[in-house]
C-alpha cells in the first residue's frame, strides 16, 4: 500500500499542483465527461505501465523516452478509438481530448519512473493512487460545473449520443451561473479547482 | 539478466506491434462508427441499409433553399441516378428555431422528424407532434395533399404550418429538379 499512498497522496501533481487539469479545462466540463477522463486516464496508465513494465529490459539511454511514448501515444490513441466507436455518448465533445491522456498520465504517474519498481502490484498500486487522486479532484468539479452552470443533475447515455441516463433539474433558470460552462467555464471551473485543492492541502496537513 | 536487444531493433519492434493494433483496430471501430453516423440517414428514408447506393456529401444550402430555412442536404444515388434526398430545416414558426429533418425517397415522403423548437405548447407545439404521420408516405409533388394534411392537424397553430409549408415547398421545389417524380 505505500505505493499508493505515495501516488495518491504525496507526489500527485493534480493534487498539488493542479498539473494535468488543462485536459479537462479544455473540454465541456460536465459529470460525465469527469467520468469518462477518469476511466480514459485509469485505462491509459493500467495498459501504458504493464506493457513498459514488460518492455523496461530493452530500456537503454538513447531509446528510453522513445519506447515510452511510442506506448503511451498509441494506447491514449488505442482508447480513443475504442471509446468513440463503443461509448459515443460518454465521449461528445471530449474525444478529441482523450489521447493527451497519455501526455497527462505520463506526467500524473510518474510513469518513468515506476516502470523500474521490481514488483508488478506497486506498479498496479501506483496506477490506482495516480487515478484515484485524478477523480478526487475532477469528479466533484464536472458534478458542480453540471449543478451550477446547468442547473442539472445528469450522467450520458454512454451508448447513443443526447439522451441520458438520468436527468434531474435542480436549479431554476436565472439561478444558473454560466461562469462554469462552455467557453465561459474556464475562469469558474479553475476557482473550483483552486478551491478544491486547497481543502485538500489542509486535510493533508500539507501545503501545495 | 538476458542482453536488451539494439535499440532501434526495439524501437522498430515497438512501432511496428503498436501501428499493427491501432490498424486492427481502426478496421474493427470504423464500421461501427459509420453505421452510427448513417442510421439516422436510414431511419429518415425508411431504409434498412444503404446497400446498392452511393452516399453524397451533406452539402450546404444556398438561394431559395436557404432562404426557406434549409441548411443543408445529401443525396442518395443508385448507379448515377439520385433516388432520395434528405434535407436538414431551421425554420420560424411562431417563434424561430423550428428544427427539423425530412427524408425523400423515389418521390414519397418517408419521414419527417421535428428535432427541437421553441412552439406554444398547445398550440403549434401540439401541432407538431401530429405533423409527421400526417405527411407520411405522401407523394412530395402532391403539395395540395401535404398542406390538407397539415391544416387538418393544425388548427390553431397558423404561423407553425406556414413555417413548415414555407420549407417544404422550397424542399418540394429543389426534389423535383434534382431527381424528377
Amino acid at each position: 500500500m505505500k505505493a499508493f499512498k505515495q501516488a495518491f497522496q504525496q507526489q500527485h501533481l493534480v493534487l498539488s499542483l493542479g498539473l494535468g487539469l488543462f485536459i479537462l479545462l479544455a473540454g465541456s466540463v460536465s459529470l460525465t465527461s469527469a467520468w469518462m477522463m477518469s476511466v480514459a486516464l485509469l485505462l491509459n496508465l493500467f495498459l501504458s505501465t504493464s506493457i513498459l513494465y514488460v518492455l523496461r529490459k530493452q530500456f537503454q539511454e538513447e531509446n528510453k523516452w522513445i519506447l515510452i511514448m511510442i506506448v503511451m501515444a498509441s494506447v491514449g490513441t488505442l482508447i480513443q478509438m475504442l471509446a468513440v466507436a463503443y461509448v459515443p455518448g460518454w465521449v461528445q465533445g471530449i474525444d478529441n481530448l482523450l489521447p493527451f491522456i497519455a501526455i497527462s498520465g505520463l506526467i500524473l504517474a510518474r510513469v518513468e519512473t515506476v516502470v523500474m519498481t521490481d514488483r508488478y502490484s506497486d506498479v498496479l498500486l501506483n496506477t490506482l493512487g495516480s487515478v484515484v487522486g485524478f477523480v478526487t479532484l475532477v469528479v466533484p468539479i464536472g458534478f458542480l460545473a453540471d449543478l451550477l452552470g446547468l442547473g442539472m443533475i445528469q450522467f450520458a447515455n454512454p451508448s447513443t449520443i443526447s439522451s441520458m441516463l438520468f436527468s434531474f433539474e435542480i436549479l431554476d433558470v436565472p439561478f444558473r451561473m454560466p461562469i462554469f460552462q462552455g467557453s465561459d467555464g474556464a475562469i469558474g471551473l479553475l476557482l473550483l479547482a483552486s478551491l478544491w485543492i486547497a481543502l485538500v492541502q489542509r486535510l493533508r496537513g500539507t501545503q501545495a | 539478466m538476458a542482453k536488451p536487444l539494439p535499440s532501434v531493433i526495439s524501437v522498430g519492434l515497438t512501432a511496428i506491434t503498436a501501428f499493427s493494433v491501432l490498424f486492427a483496430t481502426q478496421i474493427i471501430t470504423q464500421p461501427i462508427i459509420e453505421n452510427r453516423l448513417n442510421q439516422a440517414y436510414l431511419d429518415l428514408l425508411d431504409l434498412n441499409s444503404f446497400t446498392g447506393y452511393s452516399l453524397g456529401d451533406v452539402e450546404s444550402a444556398t438561394g431559395d433553399l436557404l432562404d426557406a430555412g434549409i441548411q443543408s442536404y445529401r443525396t442518395y444515388s443508385i448507379g448515377d441516378e439520385i433516388v432520395a434526398m434528405t434535407y436538414d430545416v431551421i425554420t420560424t414558426g411562431y417563434a424561430s428555431g423550428l428544427t427539423f429533418q425530412i427524408g425523400i425517397r423515389e418521390g414519397i415522403i418517408r419521414k419527417l422528424v421535428i428535432i427541437e423548437h421553441g412552439e406554444t405548447i398547445g398550440f403549434g407545439a401540439d401541432a407538431l407532434l401530429d405533423f409527421p404521420d400526417a405527411i407520411d408516405q405522401l407523394p412530395i409533388d402532391d403539395t395540395n395533399g401535404w398542406t390538407a394534411a397539415f391544416v387538418s392537424v393544425s388548427t390553431g397553430a397558423t404561423f407553425t404550418r406556414r413555417g413548415v409549408i414555407n420549407s417544404l415547398t422550397a424542399i418540394r421545389d429543389d426534389y423535383v429538379l434534382r431527381v424528377g417524380v
